[in-house]
């Protein structure tokens, strides 16, 4: 905290997090900045604001001297003169966060898995240093000019601000079961949210949006058993989220570390690109000179039905080819079944 | 004075960790013992990948010194996962000079700094690992890499 007048520039809103809104600004060092504003919530007393107010501070200050490649970099902060709010004045990601990407669809295998190692380095950095992020989630994962990804937003320095903000922020979907039985927070729990941050990802926003709100069901155990899969996602892929996310901590992958060693080996190809589009399912994938496209339509809950062909990247080139179909309308079960064998072929 | 240190041991595509604080003398104490993995997929990016990873965690965890073994020369003639080894040898090597000292040593010289009998002896005898070290269990498998801790110990 410093005493002199802040000479940052604040611009326009360009996002908003827990406890307030991203600004980017210009600040006379480091150019272009996004500024997160922190302020005193009408309903909070002077002495609660003055912990927060202690917690980011003491959280700033670490990150300030944490510097990694895959952490938001905090440049200073800044408090008003009535110290009523806070600047928390970041390294500007030009490519956003990946709740944007997680809201337009499914992303494909290789992104995720790079996204995820990314993270995971920087996860593994800041528990190295001791330290519990506790929001893991595609929002809170910024995407330089080069790229690369970087967690952010270290708003939840304290155990006791997760259940105070979770509702409004939106986030306790990424809460471990054992969060929600005793509230406290560990590394296995940013185990837990980073599981449930590449099942995200992974299906994008239309296709989560199907299933029940996990705030509202991870507190009755056995959630991961509950995950609704798109068909192309391997089986590799579904059981490294799944070990994530076991209810008893001790029974999750433990660490990074062993995060890590499962990530390595999870396969990337055929990497489809997928859509989910009302009832429509539809992915794509390029093979040599021809493009896949499998098209997946869920009539309703119980009447699906599916084709598959390849076509010519060109227009003209060639004929289309059919590889494979339903059997006319069918149930839901043998719709998934035969997308996943055709998936796996 | 206790240090931190690292052994490695590169075969095919996996690289085995064995992580101990190493005092002057007496038992040594681990802390992690891990096995890296190379990505599936494009070599290049995989190569990437794991040079950070190795990096990340020498520089996170405080290793001063890292200890890998050297390539060697096949009896039984040289395979293209021989190369391959060799490259990600390379990667590794490369990663952890970025943070800290690395020493690469042959297998050999392992057993002429440490003791009487050769490596792959002291790696069968459980109860001299159990004289050895302290912390957390090591894998048999990871009893290679522990050993060039003992050896480096010894000769430094």
């Amino acid at each position: 905290m410093t005493a002199f007048v802040s000479e940052i520039v604040v611009g326009k809103k360009i996002g908003s997090g827990h406890f307030g809104d991203v600004h980017l600004a210009t600040d006379p060092v480091h150019g272009e900045v996004a500024v997160k504003i922190i302020s005193q919530e009408p309903t909070e007393s002077d002495g609660v604001w003055g912990h927060r107010k202690a917690g980011f501070l003491a959280e700033a200050q670490n990150l300030a001297s944490a510097a990694h490649d895959n952490i938001v970099p905090v440049h200073h902060l800044v408090e008003s003169v009535d110290g009523k709010s806070i600047q928390y004045c970041m390294k500007f990601c030009s490519g956003g966060s990946l709740h944007s990407r997680y809201e337009v669809g499914p992303l494909p295998l290789s992104a995720v898995r790079k996204a995820g190692a990314e993270v995971l380095l920087g996860l593994d950095a800041l528990h190295a240093r001791g330290m519990i992020h506790r929001d893991i989630k595609p929002g809170n994962i910024l995407i330089d000019e080069n790229g690369v990804a970087r967690i952010g937003d270290f708003g939840l320095v304290t155990d006791d601000l997760i259940f105070g903000y979770a509702d409004r922020a939106g986030y306790s979907d990424h809460l471990a079961y054992e969060v929600w039985a005793d509230g406290v927070t560990s590394v296995r729990s940013d185990v837990w949210a980073f599981g449930m941050t590449l099942y995200r990802l992974l299906h994008g926003h239309s296709w989560y949006s199907e299933s029940e709100l996990p705030r509202l069901s991870i507190h009755e155990g056995g959630f991961r058993d509950h995950l609704l899969w798109l068909p192309h996602v391997p089986r590799r892929w579904r059981r490294a989220i799944r070990s994530m996310m076991v209810d008893d901590p001790h029974k999750r992958l433990q660490s990074v570390g062993q995060v890590q060693q499962v990530i390595a080996g999870l396969p990337i190809a055929p990497d489809w690109s997928c859509e989910v589009a009302g009832s429509y399912v539809r992915w794509r994938r390029e093979n040599g000179k021809r493009i896949v496209k499998v098209e997946w339509n869920r009539i309703s809950a119980r009447r699906h039905e599916w084709k598959a062909w390849s076509e010519p990247a060109v227009a003209g080139a060639g004929n289309n080819r059919k590889l494979g179909a339903s059997d006319g309308v069918v149930g839901a079960r043998q719709a998934i079944g035969d997308l996943e064998r055709f998936f796996l072929s | 004075m206790t240090e931190r240190w690292v052994g490695l041991v590169i075969s095919g595509e996996k690289v085995t960790v064995a992580d101990a604080e190493v005092p002057d003398d007496g038992p040594l104490i681990l802390q992690a013992d891990l096995t890296w993995k190379l990505q599936t997929g494009s070599k290049p990016a995989a190569y990437y990948a794991l040079s950070q990873l190795c990096s990340n965690y020498l520089r996170e965890n405080g290793i001063e010194k890292v200890v890998i073994k050297a390539s060697a020369t096949s009896q039984s003639g040289v395979r293209l996962g021989h190369f391959h080894s060799a490259e990600l040898r390379g990667v590794i090597q490369s990663a952890a000079a970025s943070v800290c000292e690395v020493k690469v040593i042959p297998k050999a010289a392992v057993s002429k700094n440490f003791g009487d009998r050769k490596v792959d002896e002291y790696i069968k005898d459980t109860g001299f690992w159990g004289q050895e070290f302290n912390g957390k269990p090591l894998r048999s498998g990871s009893r290679e890499a522990a050993m060039l801790l003992l050896a480096e110990r010894k000769q430094a």
